[in-house]
């Protein structure tokens, strides 16, 4: 029999509402949150072989940050009504999309004053030796300000010692309350479960933490110093990366072993769709290639002796290999979820075009910005070394 | 036998115009204004103003300008909204007149007919053609097996007590009003599709036209303005029937009293839908 | 030279700027009716219940056509509504003033339109009157051109079944 005449969905269900836009917007913020983390291990946690890169940690999650909304705005009917989010949000639901608003903005504070204070002695010195536009900016990072006193410097570092601290918890929660936003939602059996805001948090570490290795050594080459970068950072990285994906491997494992166990009918549903539709998305993507292959990969630069080149040149494979993974991830949980229609019957269908409002060319604008806004930033904030002190003191 | 069905085989019994003309008879010498009430608006209880033929009032009646039920007089009702599925005939003019009544875009519905059929195997084959807004004249000539059972199935809000919908609104855009309609607020709504995605039952959905969040209102205007709402009103067998269960002549009381059995969809789910179905087998979802 | 404090105390400002800000735009921003009845825009409610009728009830139509009103509220039809047959009242009426004539469905247009319920299809119950077309016309033996309304007047389709009935027996009667 053929399947499609038993294929029933309601017929405002048809096709999915969430997007594209919706499948990068937990992307991005989860590089955001992951990124920052790695900020914080070398910040707070003192992790000496992650020193190097806690500038660029920071300045890549802003990089990105800054193109949070992005996705959102587009997809929204009503744009210019967003600042509803903020002024009238849902907390007798509470509604967890209603967190948006106060926990981006949290979060965007803690960030930027973090860097601030970070950058605080750079600019004081940069300001000395530029002119023009980019003094002009210093002087409004510093905030008018040109203490170079060593109690000052304490001050700097203190606060943002307490402000990378206190991001840790506010990362977690402007990642974790996206998880909860699909697994609070009892109508979609594929989303229901109290495992989705870790699994999110999780994978969003990972996409932070193979985001910054991939790009940490792709601007290191491009700009042809790639000796500088030291070889126990990218293994620190590396296998922090693999701890991290583990977790999330078993968790996304579980949360799917539990319910196939189970098998109540609403598994049986979600189980033809993996089947079915998701199949190629699911199995042979999110888990064979880009889940068990790099497990391995990722297992043998931690724990074999691999010579500098080729610890490079996997990381960096290995880095990419995971962040397309995570982007099949949110993939198949936001599309997948609603293709596994209410009806029961069915699936819905969803063809992403290429040119339209929430289509492919925006996707990938909006992927891609970041990185150029990165590279913008890289301008203004130096990525790596303390600017020396042209003054004695 | 379902008390439509019991209902409906009294007046159409066509096998011998004798019966007819007496059954007719009985229906002349009832009382004329409660004939009306019964017959025509299916019970909205004690609702004077539909029964008065007034010539110049009546066109104010339909526009409704001086006749609204206050918020306050409307809390003091406890509406109810039964479906009977053996009584849809899958005429579909419940959706073309809600089509009309709530200017739904084409290809969006608030309301919707499904046809289930059953073979003798128990597979079930359900669909929807334009949402059964054109009727079912064209028959299912795909399913090969005998056909041991089938019916159609009128979809529409759920009017939850504990909805998702309202929950999940992140800018309180969706709402239950005082007197219990889950409403939306068209100058608030941002369209952000949460709405639609935590409605288990798929009725809402995102007007094309105004860009934001859209659903079934049970016809709230109308029902303020002391009307059944577009598609009840439409129904030509009843299968639809609305009224206030704080009036023990309504239907709606009268069936709610009785042994009918009642059920609601996704049970399970803990929505606590106040839409109820008669004869909606296990089938349908 | 700033004091070592001035740059946080700078922050700070900002930071308390930026919640005032936040504060002052949600008292501007907010709606009048916000919170009237609950965590939502009051008027909402009042707007949607003031929303213009398009579909009235039967009612609406008695006071000008109480002939065939009277007609079919005593027929089989009784419980169908005019407006679906036709068309909405406010499309026929505004206020006092008739703005159009009303849609009558008339030969094919009308034996569909009445086929939408009566067409025997699988699914609707047994009692419910239905016909196979257009078989029904060859089995009543009547012209394959008729619309249901010569046999059926619509608005109380076995009203003149009646006397059609006598005719029959009577032209039976003439044959013999």
């Amino acid at each position: 029999m053929d399947a499609s005449i038993l294929n029933y969905v309601f017929p405002n269900d048809v096709h999915a509402h969430w997007t594209l836009m919706i499948v990068i917007y937990p992307y991005i913020t989860g590089v955001v949150a992951g990124a920052f983390i790695v900020s914080a291990l070398a910040h707070v946690f003192h992790v000496k072989a992650l020193e190097p890169i806690a500038k660029f940690a920071l300045i890549f999650a802003l990089s990105w940050l800054i193109f949070v909304t992005a996705p959102l705005l587009n997809h929204l009917g009503h744009p210019e009504r967003a600042i509803w989010m903020l002024f009238t949000p849902n907390f007798s639901g509470p509604s967890m999309m209603a967190g948006f608003g106060y926990i981006y903005m949290a979060y965007t504070i803690l960030l930027i004053f973090e860097i601030l204070y970070i950058y605080r002695a750079d600019f004081i010195e940069l300001k000395k030796t530029t002119t023009g536009f980019k003094r002009v900016l210093y002087g409004v990072f510093t905030l008018g300000t040109d203490d170079e006193s060593k109690k000052g410097l304490e001050i700097d570092h203190k606060i943002s010692l307490f402000l990378g601290a206190v991001g840790i918890p506010l990362a977690s929660l402007l990642h974790g309350y996206v998880g909860f936003i699909f697994g609070g939602v009892k109508a979609v059996e594929w989303w229901f479960t109290p495992l989705m805001p870790i699994i999110f948090l999780l994978s969003a570490s990972v996409s932070g933490i193979a985001g910054i290795i991939l790009f940490y050594i792709i601007i290191k080459k491009v700009t042809g110093k790639i000796s500088e970068i030291k070889t126990e950072t990218i293994i620190t990285l590396v296998k922090l990366l693999w701890a991290f994906f583990i977790f999330d491997f078993v968790f996304e494992l579980l949360e799917l072993g539990v319910h196939a166990y189970g098998a109540t009918s609403g598994w049986h549903h979600v189980s033809s769709a993996l089947h079915g539709p998701m199949y190629f998305s699911f199995w042979i993507m999110q888990i064979f290639v880009l889940s068990i292959v790099p497990f391995f990969i990722l297992g043998y630069l931690s724990l074999a002796k691999v010579n500098r080149k080729m610890l490079f040149v996997l990381s960096s494979f290995v880095s990419a290999m995971i962040l397309v993974q995570v982007l099949f991830m949110r993939w198949n949980v936001v599309i997948g979820g609603q293709i596994m229609a209410k009806s029961e019957r069915g699936f819905a269908s969803f063809h992403p075009q290429l040119f339209e409002k929430e289509g492919i060319a925006v996707t990938i604008i909006m992927l891609v910005a970041p990185v150029v806004t990165l590279w913008l930033l890289s301008k203004v904030f130096p990525l790596w070394d303390r600017v020396k002190s042209s003054s004695k003191k | 036998m379902s008390l439509l069905r019991s209902f409906v085989s009294n007046i159409i019994d066509f096998e011998s115009t004798p019966k007819f003309e007496a059954i007719e008879q009985k229906m002349v010498d009832r009382d004329r204004r409660g004939f009306i009430e019964k017959v025509v608006s299916g019970s909205i209880g004690g609702s004077l103003f539909l029964m008065i033929p007034m010539q110049s009032s009546l066109f104010a009646e339909v526009l409704g300008d001086n006749e609204m039920i206050t918020l306050e007089e409307n809390k003091n009702k406890n509406y109810a909204f039964i479906v009977d599925v053996t009584g849809c005939i899958g005429c579909g003019s419940c959706c073309v007149a809600d089509r009309k009544e709530n200017n739904v875009p084409d290809g969006q519905y608030r309301t919707w007919v499904e046809r289930y059929v059953i073979d003798i195997y128990d597979t079930v084959y359900v669909d929807s053609p334009d949402g059964g807004e054109n009727g079912y004249s064209v028959p299912r000539d795909d399913i090969k097996e005998e056909v041991k059972d089938a019916f159609f199935v009128p979809k529409l809000c759920n009017m939850c007590e504990e909805p998702s919908c309202v929950q999940v609104c992140p800018v309180s855009a969706t709402f239950t009003s005082p007197d219990n309609f889950v409403l939306i607020d068209k100058n608030h709504c941002v369209a952000c599709g949460y709405c639609v995605q935590a409605c288990p039952y798929g009725v809402r959905f995102i007007n094309e036209q105004t860009k934001t969040a859209d659903k079934c209102t049970w016809c709230y205007h109308r029902v303020r303005k002391g009307k059944l709402p577009a598609c009840v009103n439409a129904c030509p067998t009843g299968a639809r029937k609305f009224g206030d269960l704080n009036d023990p002549q309504s239907e709606v009381s009268q069936i709610m009293d009785s042994k009918e059995i009642l059920t609601v969809l996704k049970k399970e789910l803990g929505n606590e839908p106040t839409l109820y179905y008669i004869g909606a087998s296990q089938e349908v979802v | 030279m700033n004091s070592p404090f001035s740059f946080t105390k700078r922050l700070i400002l900002i930071f308390i700027v930026i919640i005032v800000l936040v504060i002052i735009g949600r008292e501007y921003f907010l709606p009048d009716s916000w919170g009237m009845y609950g965590n939502y825009r009051g008027n909402a409610v009042h707007e949607e219940a003031n929303r213009s009728l398009v579909y009235g009830t039967n009612n609406s139509c008695e006071s000008c056509h109480e002939e065939v009103y009277d007609m079919k509220r005593v027929g089989v039809h009784h419980r169908l509504s005019c407006e679906i047959c036709h068309a909405p009242v406010t499309e026929h009426v505004d206020g006092n003033k008739k703005i159009a004539d009303m849609p009558v469905k008339i030969g094919d247009a009308q034996s569909k339109l009445c086929l939408t319920c009566h067409q025997k299809v699988l699914g609707r119950f047994e009692k419910f009157p239905m016909i196979e077309y257009p078989k029904h016309l060859e089995d009543q033996d009547v012209k394959l051109t008729h619309d249901c309304n010569v046999c059926h007047t619509v608005h109380a389709p076995l009203e003149s079944m009646k006397y059609i009935k006598k005719l029959r027996t009577l032209k039976e009667k003439v044959q013999e």
